[in-house]
C-alpha cells in the first residue's frame, strides 16, 4: 500500500487524462455560455423582427413639412421605431413621438420632413430597432 | 478471380482496422453537440414563425366594415354600424373621426373603444356617437375609420346635419 502511494510511475497519464477533462469541461462551458447569450440575443433581438406587426391607422399632414402619424402594434412583440423615410428619402422623427409602442397600443409619430410635402401621393416607410419595414402610400386631400 | 480475392482481401482490411475510428467518433459527437445548441433557436424562430402565421391568417379572417346609420346632430341620433365579415370573432380598438375643413385643413379625432366592443363572426354592432365628437362638423365630410386589435381598418364617409325644428 505504501509502495502504491509513494511510487511515480503511471502517474503523468493520470495527470494528463485529469488536465483533459478539466479543458474538455472549461471549453464546454464557454460553449454553453456562448451560445445561451447568443440565443438570448437572437430571440430578443433580431429573431423576433418575424413576431412585430405595424399598422399606420392615421396620418394627418399638419403643414408641408410635418406630418402627424399614428400608429397600432398588432404584433406579439413590442417594437422600437428608429427610422422614417418619405419617399425612401430620410425623416426625422421628433423627439417627443413614441418611438417604442408596447403590444396592442397606440402609438404618435411626429415625423419632419426635408422637402415639402405637396399633393401627390406618398410612400411612407417605417423602420423598427429589429431592422422590419412596414410601407403605405398616403395622400394629402 | 485474383481481383475478387484481392477487393475481398482489402474491404477485410478496411473493416477490421480502427485506425480513425477516434476521428469519426469524434466528429459525430460534435455534430451532435452542434445539433443539440442549434436545434433549440431552430424550433423556437419555427415557433415564432408558425405563431404570427395564425396571427395573420385571423386578420385576413377578420375583415370589418364600417356604415353610417344616422348623422343627425339635433336629435343626437349619431349611430354607426361596424359588422364583422370575416370567421373570427373582432375586438374594436380604436375609432378615429377625420373631419375635412376644405383647403387642405382637417381635424384628426379618435375615440379608444373598450373591449365591450366585440364582434361575433358575421354580426353586426352598434357603435353609437356623442354629440361631442361630430357637432362641431355639421356639414363636413367626415371620415370614420375604426380600427380593431389584430390591425384590421375600415373606413366610411359621412356629414352631420343640423335638421331645423
Amino acid at each position: 500500500m505504501k509502495r502504491l502511494i509513494r511510487s511515480r510511475k503511471g502517474l503523468s497519464p493520470v495527470l494528463s487524462t485529469v488536465l483533459m477533462i478539466l479543458v474538455a469541461i472549461t471549453g464546454m462551458s464557454l460553449l454553453f455560455a456562448f451560445f445561451v447569450n447568443y440565443a438570448r440575443d437572437f430571440q430578443l433581438g433580431s429573431g423576433s423582427a418575424v413576431r412585430e406587426s405595424v399598422v399606420i391607422e392615421d396620418v394627418w399632414f399638419k403643414s408641408p413639412t410635418q406630418v402627424e402619424v399614428w400608429v397600432y402594434n398588432a404584433g406579439k412583440v413590442e417594437f422600437k421605431i428608429t427610422g422614417f423615410y418619405v419617399d425612401d428619402k430620410w425623416a426625422s422623427i421628433d423627439p417627443s413621438s413614441d418611438v417604442a409602442v408596447s403590444v396592442g397600443a397606440h402609438g404618435k409619430l411626429i415625423v419632419s420632413s426635408e422637402f415639402a410635402l405637396g399633393a401627390p401621393p406618398y410612400n411612407f416607410k417605417i423602420v423598427t430597432e429589429r431592422g422590419s419595414a412596414f410601407e403605405g402610400r398616403y395622400l394629402w386631400q | 478471380m485474383a481481383v475478387k480475392r484481392d477487393v475481398r482481401k482489402k474491404l477485410h482490411r478496411l473493416l477490421c482496422s480502427r485506425r480513425g475510428t477516434a476521428e469519426i467518433i469524434g466528429s459525430v459527437m460534435f455534430l451532435l453537440i452542434m445539433m443539440f445548441f442549434f436545434t433549440n433557436v431552430f424550433l423556437w424562430h419555427d415557433r415564432a414563425t408558425r405563431e404570427m402565421d395564425g396571427v395573420l391568417s385571423e386578420k385576413m379572417n377578420s375583415p370589418v366594415s364600417i356604415q353610417v346609420v344616422s348623422m343627425d346632430v339635433t336629435t343626437k341620433d349619431l349611430l354607426l354600424n361596424v359588422t364583422n365579415n370575416g370567421g373570427v370573432g373582432v375586438v374594436l380598438s380604436r375609432l378615429w373621426i377625420v373631419a375635412d375643413l376644405g383647403e387642405g385643413q382637417e381635424i384628426h379625432n379618435y375615440k379608444d373603444l373598450t373591449t365591450d366592443n366585440w364582434i361575433a363572426a358575421g354580426d353586426t354592432i352598434p357603435l353609437p356617437l356623442d354629440l361631442g365628437d361630430v357637432e362641431d362638423f355639421v356639414g363636413k365630410e367626415v371620415t370614420f375609420t375604426v380600427v380593431t386589435t389584430r390591425g384590421n381598418m375600415a373606413a366610411c364617409i359621412g356629414v352631420p346635419v343640423q335638421t331645423l325644428p
